[in-house]
């Protein structure tokens, strides 16, 4: 069985100072660099299935600079030598579509049974690259898996993914196919040393943007414009329920107005009146509403 | 007539049978001390032969004065009656012997004659009673009053019955042999005539007594020598094993592990029993069961799966012939849940008597768990991720470094060719909270007052990498080591500041091995200088009590107990209040070895335990000068309901107030 | 044929209980699209027996509606879903098609993109511009970086939104529109994934971190509120969760504690029962969406984390809030319109 894995090395915005006011780009200087965490649950999971299925062949690939190496080289040494090659392309896109050609094209040449990736990229938050290979190759996909069963011999598996709100759908998919995984499917393991030395000795094939054999009418679908910074996020604040007379809100400020830095005023009264608040703010803000997701 | 005796009085003409009695008892007793020889070359190798003089030195203090052994009263007296006792009983012995086997012999004369006879005489009695009360002593703690640090053996008590009743007998033969031959210095020998009046009194007949000194005479020699035959295999065996441990003591600074080869391998730490040194091996035979590590230990006090003495004991059947070498350490031998209860807060290594070093064992056990089976609490993997991408424990990133210091007027970022101190400032403090930034912030405005010259690293501060290196990370450790020496090195930094302890026994205990070379005070140490010199005044004083928590690695790892209690004693109006537990006894907060991250499964919270303690001595609050110990503190204080009574600073925030 | 794509269409999604919120969400986004660019607003309604959604769909501004019935379109398959839309796509050549970023939506978008190598916009903000140059914003990193795409020239764009993003309009009284109702033949072999059952998510025992509302309880609440607390995570479908002094009492499990030593949590809503706020606790909480907290103590740390902040004895106010609970669920049952009963 020949399972291709696609890893991607993100960049992690945890600072609002990130987009570059001036230039109006991402300063990588902000972030951190690490393999998407979705990816890294993919890689989990394709060495799981090998300590299981004896007779299987792990494919990492990635697309991007050369410092994506060290991303692959991380998630080779999740799983040491039961990892067989390592790929790299070196092209790095923002558009999906590119991304997926490029992908498709180099998967289609190695063959495989299984082609594992993250739900998505904590970076651009697209979810898009696995669905565009699944359907460039033409197999079936299954987004945001939780649980990978292969039936044994046969060319099958039994996959379960979230629909929200902890519900789980049970699916059956043929093989080959794409699968996405989400959280929850596993725990990845931490790299061992031995295998971290092993995975700086490995060699990692390289193949470049213009080797990939496409189309010359293929080419980006989308093109970002612009990054910015969004506002500071506010916190919603309660404010005092508008069906409650004139005095009762009268109280409620003045009562509520304690020393506080920040958040909002601290209620009192009575239980029933608190109770009244504490409904208003679930009722506001959707919670009694029927389900969203 | 000149005083003296006849050494095989009454005995005659058998002692050809004596010395192959004797032999007999040595040659077993060399096979029992090859056994422990080959036990302890189970183990790699290590020089450590350094400084002979100085070991020779601190060895012979050490006996004298037992001091390490006197830190618990009843078994330091004990031990001391009984060592002393054996040493001179067994130098009168080395006497006899060399004068029945030399100087009569070749030179027909003798020793053991006139006055030199009867202070022998006097002394070897005095020190035999002396033995007999020690022996006594052992006895009545061992079977009477039992403290639960001790578990009893069966060879613990054949050993004491053993020594006691060669101890008795050899009194009896005196006895005997002074009613027999009645002569005229019998007081000389107080315990004998003490002994052989009893005998007279009882009524036994000269006869008999010449009789019955003939059997226990051979009593006596027999069980002596069985003694001998019996010594390696019993934990007699200590007067070998332990005074070459402390001899061999580690003389390395006390908070530093020992760095491991990362750039090979296929195994890391300690997996086997032969992984450990020698060294190791010989701690483990150095162990006397005597249970004080325990009696210390947070994590065997809360009711953890911990307990050191177990883990040295259970390490040490290896050291027995035929044990299986193959057996893997970890999960067989040391469970997982008692390798990550560790602390690392060092209390058994500080209260053990023989030197016996327990945490470097479990350090090495981690690594090898952590670093080639990839193995631990499932709660550390975020934290080394975080380590390795965010570069601090929480996962907060360098971007927010500086933030603490966003409300002062002070821009100190080190800049290229900046000369002062540097002001390390530590991720807890930084990252953790709001609250925690007091304490670095209070740290500036000292430094600002006392006219200081000091920059921050800000952005380019990473973790120093004490908690990945206690919770067997060394990979990490040794990267984060190697960038934040790099930056230290571009700055050209000499001397480091910083508040955190765990920081701080870093970079002066560890960095040195990663060619650091910077000089690294404590912030207290530089307050402390700072006051004395007149830099810093106190304006006013502080009319609250309260009580001092020494943080492991300021205490126990780094030595440093006079400063806080200096500092407190200029800016409190009224004495500072010890806990029960204080100094190299202090009771840690349980944030050490990774433990902050961890969950407590099983036992009480060892900081809910320390707050106890603290408030029990009516102070209205606890000063601390950790970090951890703060956070740790903290949550402790919010559950037992006291944060609006019992007050939680660090030493630097009062010093602040003050000044 | 025409010579431009036409129509703004959204794609609607259901279940057993009717139309989705998110559904409803997009159209109110739509109607004002629509507005702006000047364009229809469609409805593509894919089901087998779904025509009883398609007055709701009216109230909210659904100006015609495509309508495809078939037995194999009942499971929210995708090879069939981006079958039947592919046809419908062919055919009417729409301008834009949004969905929801939903588990199906956000397969389903990316799909029929690739499929039609059409540009594809996924967890959107909004949509500005107009005519060729139409920008469409949406976070990334982190939340931290908001991007504008250019979906360059080809025609339709599929948009997907996130749900909860946008607030429900109005409804107005349902009205007739225009229903095309398309026979669609779906060649068998293409559905190369089978539904094979649901399995109900319990509140109670899923992980913590995946929570959307968690009830969270401290030391403070004690052992005697756990009961009371269960029954409104269970109303509110919640999950328990607490601090570490409730671990240590044995209140909650270990695998239910939040904290820098437990678990670190982001749900939607968290509120927070009897908990001080230590730091512990508050590391492990501080991204959650929205925090409401009820404490005895006015000076509680944790009213500084929490946008609705009550001061009470819980024991007394949490029974009361169950009883309401219960009382605006059962109106939401008489017919009222979902989302709505704000006023109540």
């Amino acid at each position: 069985m020949k399972i291709i894995v696609c890893a991607k090395r993100v960049g992690h915005a945890y600072h609002s100072s990130t987009v570059d006011l001036s230039t109006g780009h991402i300063d990588p200087g902000k972030m951190v660099f690490m393999l998407n965490p979705y990816d890294e649950i993919a890689v989990e999971e394709a060495i799981r299935i090998k300590e299981h299925i004896s007779d299987c062949e792990i494919i990492l690939i990635t697309l991007g600079i050369f410092e994506a190496e060290e991303t692959l080289r991380y998630a080779f040494a999740m799983g040491g030598r039961r990892i067989n090659r390592m790929i790299r392309i070196n092209y790095e896109s923002f558009d999906p579509w590119e991304t997926a050609l490029a992908l498709s094209n180099v998967i289609k040449k190695i063959g495989f049974d299984i082609i594992l990736c993250g739900e998505k990229a904590i970076d651009d938050n697209c979810s898009q690259v696995g669905t565009f290979v699944a359907e460039l190759l033409n197999i079936p996909q299954v987004s945001g898996i939780v649980k990978l069963d292969i039936v044994p011999q046969g060319k099958k598996t039994l996959v379960e993914r979230y629909l929200g709100k902890g519900d789980r759908e049970e699916m059956e998919c043929c093989l080959p196919a794409l699968f996405t995984v989400g959280k929850g499917l596993n725990d990845p393991r931490y790299p061992s040393l031995p295998n971290r030395i092993l995975a700086e000795k490995m060699k990692i094939e390289e193949i470049d943007w213009i080797d990939l054999e496409f189309g010359s009418e293929e080419k980006a679908l989308t093109k970002v414009t612009k990054f910015f910074s969004p506002k500071p996020k506010t916190r919603k604040m309660f404010t005092p329920d508008s069906s409650l007379s004139a005095l009762e809100r009268l109280n409620l400020m003045m009562s509520g107005s304690s020393s506080k830095k920040e958040g909002s005023t601290v209620l009192e009264g009575s239980a029933n009146q608190l109770a009244d608040h504490l409904v208003k703010f679930l009722v506001q803000n959707k919670f009694l509403s029927k389900e969203d997701k | 007539m000149i005083p003296s005796r006849e050494i095989f009085w009454n005995v005659g003409s058998q002692q050809g049978a004596v010395y192959l009695v004797a032999l007999m008892s040595v040659a077993i007793a060399s096979i029992g001390l090859l056994q422990h020889i080959k036990g302890w070359r189970k183990g790699r190798k290590e020089k450590i032969f350094d400084q002979a003089g100085n070991r020779l030195k601190y060895f012979f203090r050490f006996l004298l004065s037992h001091e390490r052994i006197r830190k618990d009263t009843y078994a330091g007296v004990m031990h001391l009656f009984i060592f002393w006792g054996f040493v001179v009983l067994f130098l009168g012995t080395l006497i006899i012997a060399f004068q029945e086997d030399l100087l009569l012999p070749f030179f027909g004369r003798k020793v053991l004659e006139g006055n030199f006879y009867l202070i022998y005489s006097l002394v070897l009695d005095l020190f035999g009673l002396l033995a007999i009360v020690g022996v006594g002593l052992a006895l009545y703690r061992r079977y009477v009053l039992q403290p639960e640090k001790l578990d009893n053996k069966p060879s613990d008590l054949i050993l004491l019955c053993l020594i006691l009743f060669i101890l008795v007998s050899g009194f009896c033969v005196e006895g005997f042999r002074l009613n027999v031959s009645n002569p005229q210095w019998a007081l000389w020998e107080p315990v004998g005539w003490l002994f052989g009046t009893i005998f007279n009194v009882l009524g036994i007949a000269t006869s008999t007594q010449r009789g019955l000194h003939k059997i226990i005479w051979w009593l006596h020699l027999i069980a002596s020598m069985g003694l001998i035959a019996y010594f390696p295999f019993s934990n007699l065996f200590h007067v070998v094993s332990s005074s070459l441990n402390v001899f061999f003591r580690s003389l390395k600074p006390s908070g530093a592990l020992v760095p491991i080869d990362i750039q090979e391998g296929e195994q890391f730490g300690v997996a086997h029993i032969q992984d450990f040194t020698w060294k190791d091996l010989l701690d483990l035979d150095a162990c006397t069961r005597c249970g004080r590590c325990q009696e210390n230990c947070p994590a065997a006090i809360s009711g953890k799966p911990l307990n050191p003495k177990k883990v040295i004991q259970d390490l040490r059947t290896f050291l027995q012939p035929f044990s299986h070498n193959g057996v893997p350490l970890v999960s067989n031998i040391v469970s997982e849940a008692e390798l990550w209860a560790c602390t690392t807060c060092r209390a058994c290594m500080e209260v053990c008597p023989v030197f016996v070093e327990h945490l470097n064992k479990i350090i090495e056990m981690r690594r090898h768990s952590v670093l080639t089976e990839s193995k631990f609490p499932s709660e550390y993997k975020q934290v080394f991720k975080n380590l390795e991408i965010f570069g601090d424990t929480l996962g907060k990133g360098k971007l927010f470094r500086e933030d603490w210091a966003s409300n002062l007027t002070i821009d100190r970022v080190y800049q290229q060719n900046d000369t002062g101190l540097l002001f390390w400032v530590g991720c807890m403090s930084a990252l953790y909270d709001e609250r925690s930034k007091n304490t670095p912030i209070a740290a500036a405005k000292i430094l600002e007052k006392a006219g200081l010259d000091f920059g921050i690293l800000g952005e380019e501060e990473l973790c120093c990498g004490d908690a990945a290196r206690r919770m067997g990370n060394e990979y990490l450790f040794q990267h984060l080591a190697k960038k934040n020496i790099e930056v230290f090195r571009k700055y050209k930094i000499k001397k480091v500041v910083t508040h955190c302890p765990h920081c701080f026994n870093t970079f002066k205990n560890e960095y040195a091995q990663f060619g650091a070379d910077i000089e690294v005070v404590h912030f207290m140490e530089l307050i402390v200088t700072l006051l004395r010199e007149g830099k810093l005044n106190v304006k006013s004083k502080i009319d609250d009590i309260f009580t001092y928590h020494d943080p492991c690695y300021l205490g126990r790892h780094n030595s440093i107990y006079m400063e806080p209690r200096e500092i407190l004693g200029l800016i409190l109006n009224s004495d500072m209040k010890e806990m029960d537990s204080f100094r190299d006894k202090s009771f840690c907060c349980g944030a050490g070895g990774g433990n902050m991250w961890r969950a407590a499964v099983t036992g009480r919270r060892i900081e809910g335990l320390r707050v106890e303690e603290a408030v029990k001595t009516d102070a209205s609050g606890i000063i601390t000068s950790c970090p951890f110990c703060e956070i740790m503190f903290d949550s402790a204080v919010k559950q037992k309901g006291l944060e609006y009574s019992f007050r939680l600073m660090d030493i630097i925030e009062l010093v602040n107030r003050v000044t | 044929m025409r010579l431009k794509p036409e129509g703004i269409w959204i794609l609607e999604e259901h279940d057993d209980e009717g139309t989705k919120n998110i559904t409803l969400e997009l159209l109110s986004e739509g109607q004002k699209l629509a507005r702006r660019l000047n364009e229809q607003l469609c409805v593509c309604l894919l089901g087998s027996q779904v025509g009883g959604c398609i007055p709701t769909l009216t109230q909210y501004g659904a100006e015609k509606i495509y309508l495809v019935e078939h037995e194999l379109l009942s499971e929210c398959s995708l090879d069939a879903y981006a079958f039947v839309l592919g046809e419908l796509i062919k055919e009417y050549d729409p301008y834009i098609l949004m969905m929801g970023a939903t588990p199906s939506g956000s397969e389903l978008a990316p799909r029929i993109a690739a499929r039609f190598k059409l540009p594809c916009i996924t967890e959107a903000k909004n949509i500005t511009g107009q005519e060729e140059n139409l920008q469409i914003t949406k976070s990334a990193y982190n939340d931290q970086v908001y991007i504008t795409i250019d979906p360059l020239a080809r025609r339709p764009l599929i948009v997907t939104m996130p749900p909860g993003e946008t607030d429900i309009i109005e409804p107005n009284k349902p009205r007739e529109v225009e229903v095309i109702k398309k026979n669609v033949e779906i060649p068998a072999d293409i559905m190369r994934t089978k539904r094979k059952r649901i399995i109900k998510g319990d509140p109670r025992t899923i992980r913590l971190e995946e929570a959307d509302i968690i009830v969270s309880l401290g030391r403070g609440a004690g052992n005697e509120s756990l009961p009371i607390l269960q029954e409104l995570a269970d109303a509110l479908g919640a999950s328990i969760g607490g601090s570490r002094g409730a671990v240590d009492d044995g209140i909650i499990k270990f695998e239910r504690q939040i904290g820098i030593s437990g678990k670190t949590v982001t749900p939607r809503l968290l509120i927070a029962c009897g908990i001080s706020g230590a730091r512990e606790f508050t590391a492990g909480m501080e991204n959650s969406n929205l925090v409401a907290a009820v404490n005895i103590d006015q000076k509680a740390r944790i009213f500084d984390y929490a946008n609705l902040c009550i001061k009470g004895d819980l024991r007394m106010i949490i029974p009361q809030v169950i009883d309401k609970i219960q009382i605006a669920k059962q109106k939401r049952e008489k017919g009222q319109v979902l989302g709505l009963d704000t006023k109540s």
